[in-house]
């Protein structure tokens, strides 16, 4: 498999005043493309620091970043939006759905980032809905559906633009078991699909969906297996 | 008040002074609001709802002479007719007679021209105004030969003579004759609603003046008998024109007698220009109570948690929806007290620049009445901001859903507003520049003006005139730095000055019919006067030195009158009739036209006559100079002062001053309605910012999401400002759907512009659209910075 990502000293901290804390440390790290990653590691440990680097939401960190073997570091913000925009998807612990917009159009909004056009986007909606047997749903309010779904959509939107990468920051965190568990088997079934996934977890039991789990405590990775 | 409601009102204070930013910002936008309403209400107060100040001012009416035929509504009166009014009517308490009446003052320093006016010796007693100081006219003093007596305004008595209460008996120098000072009128006293007029004089009519009934040059106003209503003096007033109109036809058929409350005529001016003002300013409070509105039901929101506690404590919904009323009314309290502290400025601003459209009977204060009109305006603005964030308050139960839409609708109501104040003054501002690129028919540039009213014995008879003047246009000849020298009557644009008109006749014999006879304005010029202000001439010769006394009458006439009379003949070597005693003349050129009336009034037919042939001993002289005109000033004087140092200067202007001067009104409308307006605009601003910062806060997480999944900046930006300018161009539609219905009411106002004007409309739609994206742009740059990680842990 080849490398999807490569992280070399990445380091992140919080000046405040002539004081630095160091959320993340000397972070070297490698995920080939296919790979279903877990990141452990206690709160506080740098576990969602370490997502959003990866995903190019946070810019303020050090070391070096390679994705596809492009460069990220030297990137300014712009050119790495458009990365994230191209290869990245994001689910969210607490879902994270637009509430003023239905199921439909939550789905809609990371294609129309990516300048989709109408028609095309209409059909990727259409498709996904049938693909995530949400069609029956799409013109419910995120208010109106359950958190098992409401993840479900969270998903969905995250995969809708077809990412290489999917990050999911504690995916099943607000879910009951069941709901848990469908999630984690859909999980499995996109990277069966080619899909990496990165996701942070508490849970064993979800870690052991995933080809190998990095620890991280204190910023710093201390284990892999 | 009860110990609760204090502890309320406590409360409520200390919460505004916790949110200094808050409170400032509610407050100074109240106070906006307020205050230019309490400002202009104290000019509509002064000038239409206070009455005027005299006894029983209800009972006073104006008259004028009217023939309905000719279109003459309101034209002034005869002598011998007021004196028949007088004699024969019986619906009058009292009937006086005034006219304008500048004179020379002359004594210590340069001679000075004041206005005086010559009234009936009844009028003080028919105005129910005494003077301060002496005593007014007796009867007797209206008879020729008695009337040198004089009383003075407060102001000439503070100017000119200290204030001296012994100036009583003292001799004032008019026009070379003495006049004996009988009193002094008190300080607020302004008759005819003009500040300027220094003295009163009885008016004794004298024998050229009841030779005439043609000659219609008094102002007449009347006092009603008790119980007379206005119908009943109408009618029998109607039946002595009736009356008189057959026993003089010559001079009186068809000729009656108009009648108007005194009130009404005095406020008749400004009416139209206040009643806009008002309405301007009340939008302007509306956008101003929409803004305080706005961040009241923000700040509810915000304090929802507070509200649900406090109803779970046990406050009643009352209760409630007093504490957020409280607070409001605080707020509208300070905005009502620097409200009033702006206007007390704004007053005396207003005033400074207003060119004579407001009345001046009474002066504009801030007293009792209007700051009981600020006190209901408080109340209102109270009640305006607080009453929705009460109720939305009184309902604390944070299941009940926030109602973004009641804010919506607030924005689109205020930009709405500011629309319609923003069309009326593009139109206006349209109207005033259209009127600007109209050819006044002269070239202004490089002309100097001055009035000289020949005052005195010195000048009785025409020879003294026509000598005067030749003398002083040759002198200014000769001053360093003049190209050329004139004269004539009455200068176009200038409110000062003989402007009549005369019967003419193009057929050369005084018209046998009245259908033959046709008025046409009349002006009395020097030989250069069209080429010292630019006039062309079209056709034939101007007057020369030798169209003098005892040559062949001529005389020039206009473009307008050549279409009307001449339209296929050049009417130069036509012998025509004049009115006015003048009698037959010869057509020896023929000039443009001149907008003499105002850039806005079409040129009417003219004739100009020489005035060596028709001397007249009040002229305007011009001077083209080759640099700054106004800085000969002095030496014009200097000249006239040469000829007679008893003779005063009057009006010195130049003709791009004259000409400014002439489109003041429109200029002041324009300041007035385009100031309230910029600041509805600014308030309309402040508000569409309002509701999207408010939206970016509340927004903060779903910009968070949108960012990590992969919202670029302008994306963000877009998805921010979106909903303002939805909002923006909802009361852009609205706006302007207003806007065509009401500003139909400026029709007067305008000149050659549509009150439809789509150029204005669409200006107007492109300003507040790019005014609210400016205004969106701030927090939506600020929201395109969010960072995402804080943004998804924010809840």
């Amino acid at each position: 498999m080849t490398t999807l990502i490569r992280l070399a000293d990445v380091e992140r901290f919080y000046q405040a005043g002539p004081t630095r804390t160091y959320v993340l440390r000397r972070v070297n790290l490698e995920i080939r493309q296919g790979e279903f990653l877990t990141i452990m590691g206690p709160s506080g440990a740098g576990k969602s620091t370490l997502l959003s680097i990866l995903g190019m939401l946070d810019s303020s960190w050090t070391g070096e970043y390679h994705f596809l073997d492009e460069a990220v570091h030297p990137l300014p913000q712009k050119k790495r939006v458009e990365l994230n925009k191209r290869y990245i998807g994001f689910v969210f612990q607490k879902y994270h759905l637009i509430d003023d917009l239905t199921v439909y159009e939550n789905l809609e909004i990371p294609l129309s980032y990516r300048d989709v056009k109408s028609k095309e986007r209409a059909a990727i909606v259409a498709e996904t809905l049938d693909r995530f047997q949400m069609v029956g749903k799409k013109d419910l309010y995120p208010s109106q559906l359950s958190g098992g779904q409401q993840q479900l959509v969270g998903v969905a939107r995250a995969v809708i633009a077809s990412p290489q990468l999917l990050l999911a920051d504690e995916p099943t965190g607000n879910l009951h078991s069941a709901q848990g568990e469908e999630i984690m088997e859909l999980f499995s079934r996109l990277n069966g699909q080619g899909t990496t996934i990165v996701q942070v977890t508490h849970s064993e039991r979800n870690a052991s969906y995933g080809h190998r789990t990095i620890q991280l405590r204190d910023g710093w990775i201390v284990g892999s297996e | 008040m009860t110990s609760s409601a204090l502890r309320d009102l406590r409360y409520a204070g200390r919460r505004l002074l916790r949110s200094p930013g808050f409170t400032a910002t509610a407050v100074l936008t109240l106070a906006l609001g307020i205050g230019a309403n309490t400002a202009i209400f104290s000019l509509v107060d002064a000038a239409l709802l206070r009455p005027l100040p005299f006894r029983e001012p209800d009972r006073l009416a104006v008259l004028w002479e009217s023939q309905q035929a000719q279109g003459k509504e309101r034209e002034k009166v005869s002598a011998a007719n007021f004196l028949d009014w007088r004699r024969e009517s019986s619906v009058f308490s009292d009937l006086a007679a005034w006219t304008h009446w500048g004179r020379a003052v002359t004594g210590a320093g340069e001679p000075e021209e004041l206005s005086v006016i010559r009234a009936s010796a009844n009028l003080f007693d028919l105005l129910g105004v005494q003077p301060e100081l002496g005593r007014g006219f007796l009867s007797e003093e209206e008879t020729p030969g008695r009337e040198r007596v004089v009383v003075l305004s407060h102001a000439l008595w503070t100017q000119r003579f200290g204030a001296e209460p012994g100036v009583l008996g003292r001799t004032l120098t008019l026009d070379g004759e003495p006049y004996q000072i009988v009193g002094v009128m008190p300080s607020g006293f302004r008759f005819p609603g003009d500040e300027s007029v220094a003295l009163w004089s009885p008016l004794a009519f004298d024998a050229s003046e009841l030779v005439t009934r043609a000659e219609r040059r008094f102002d007449v106003l009347g006092r009603l008998g008790p119980g007379i209503s206005l119908q009943e003096a109408r009618a029998e007033l109607g039946s002595v024109a009736g009356r008189l109109s057959k026993e003089h036809a010559k001079t009186n058929a068809g000729w009656s007698v108009t009648l108007e409350p005194a009130a009404e005529v005095a406020s008749a001016g400004s009416r139209g220009i206040l009643a806009m003002l008002l309405g301007t300013v009340a939008f302007v409070l509306l956008i101003a109570c929409a803004n305080v509105g706005h961040l009241f039901l923000a700040r509810a929101v915000d304090r929802e948690r507070e509200m649900a506690i406090r109803a779970a404590l046990g406050a009643g919904p009352s209760r409630l929806a007093r504490l957020v009323l409280l607070e409001s009314g605080l707020v509208a309290a300070g905005g009502a007290a620097l409200g009033v502290v702006l206007a007390s400025w704004a007053v005396p601003a207003i005033l400074a620049l207003d060119p004579g459209v407001l009345p001046a009977w009474q002066p504009a204060r801030l007293d009792g009445r209007v700051l009981l009109f600020t006190t209901a305006l408080l109340v209102f603005t109270t009640v305006a901001c607080g009453v929705l964030p009460a109720l939305q308050s009184a309902r604390a139960d944070l299941r009940v859903p926030r109602r973004p839409r009641l804010r919506q609708g607030l924005i689109i109501g205020e930009v709405a507003l500011s629309v319609v104040l923003l069309i009326a003054a593009g139109l206006l501002l349209r109207s005033l520049h259209r009127l600007q690129q109209v050819d006044p028919g002269f070239d202004p540039e490089h002309v100097l003006a001055a009035t000289i009213f020949l005052s005195g014995s010195r000048y009785d008879d025409d020879a003294r005139q026509a000598a005067f003047f030749s003398d002083l246009i040759g002198r200014l000849r000769a001053v360093p730095g003049v190209e050329a020298a004139g004269a004539v009557t009455t200068l176009p644009m200038n409110p000062v000055g003989i402007d009549y008109d005369l019967p003419f006749s193009a057929g050369g014999q005084p018209p046998s019919t009245a259908a033959e006879e046709q008025q046409v304005d009349f002006r009395v010029a020097s030989e250069d006067y069209f080429q010292v202000i630019g006039i062309p001439l079209l056709r034939g010769r101007p007057f020369t030195a030798a169209d003098r006394a005892g040559t062949p009458r001529v005389v020039v006439v206009n473009e307008t009158l050549v279409r009307r009379l001449f339209p296929r003949e050049d009417p130069a070597g036509r012998q025509v009739w004049l009115g006015g005693g003048m009698g037959q003349a010869t057509i020896v050129g023929v000039v443009g036209e001149v907008r003499h009336r105002g850039l806005d009034a079409r040129p009417r037919p003219e004739m100009y006559v020489p005035f060596r042939q028709y001397p007249h001993g009040g002229m305007t002289v011009v001077v083209r100079t080759i640099s700054d005109p106004a800085a000969l000033g002095r030496a014009v004087k200097e000249q006239v002062y040469a000829l007679d140092p008893s003779q005063p200067v009057n009006d010195l202007i130049t003709l791009p001053q004259l000409l400014a001067l002439s489109v003041s009104p429109r200029r002041f409308n324009l300041l007035l309605l385009g100031a309230f307006a910029a600041l509805a605009l600014v308030l309309a601003a402040i508000g569409v910012y309002g509701v999207i910062a408010y939206s970016v806060s509340q927004r903060t997480r779903e910009i968070g999401v949108r960012i990590a999944l992969g919202a670029g900046g302008r994306e963000i930006r877009r998805a921010v400002s979106r909903p303002g300018l939805t909002l923006t161009l909802a009361g852009v539609l609205l706006g302007s759907a207003a806007a065509w219905a009401l500003t139909r009411l400026l029709g007067n106002e305008l000149y050659e512009i549509s009150p439809h004007d789509p150029l204005t409309f669409a200006a107007v739609a492109l300003l507040i659209l790019g005014v609210a994206s400016a205004a969106c742009e701030v927090p939506a740059w600020r929201a395109s910075r969010t960072d995402p990680l804080i943004a998804l842990r924010s809840e």
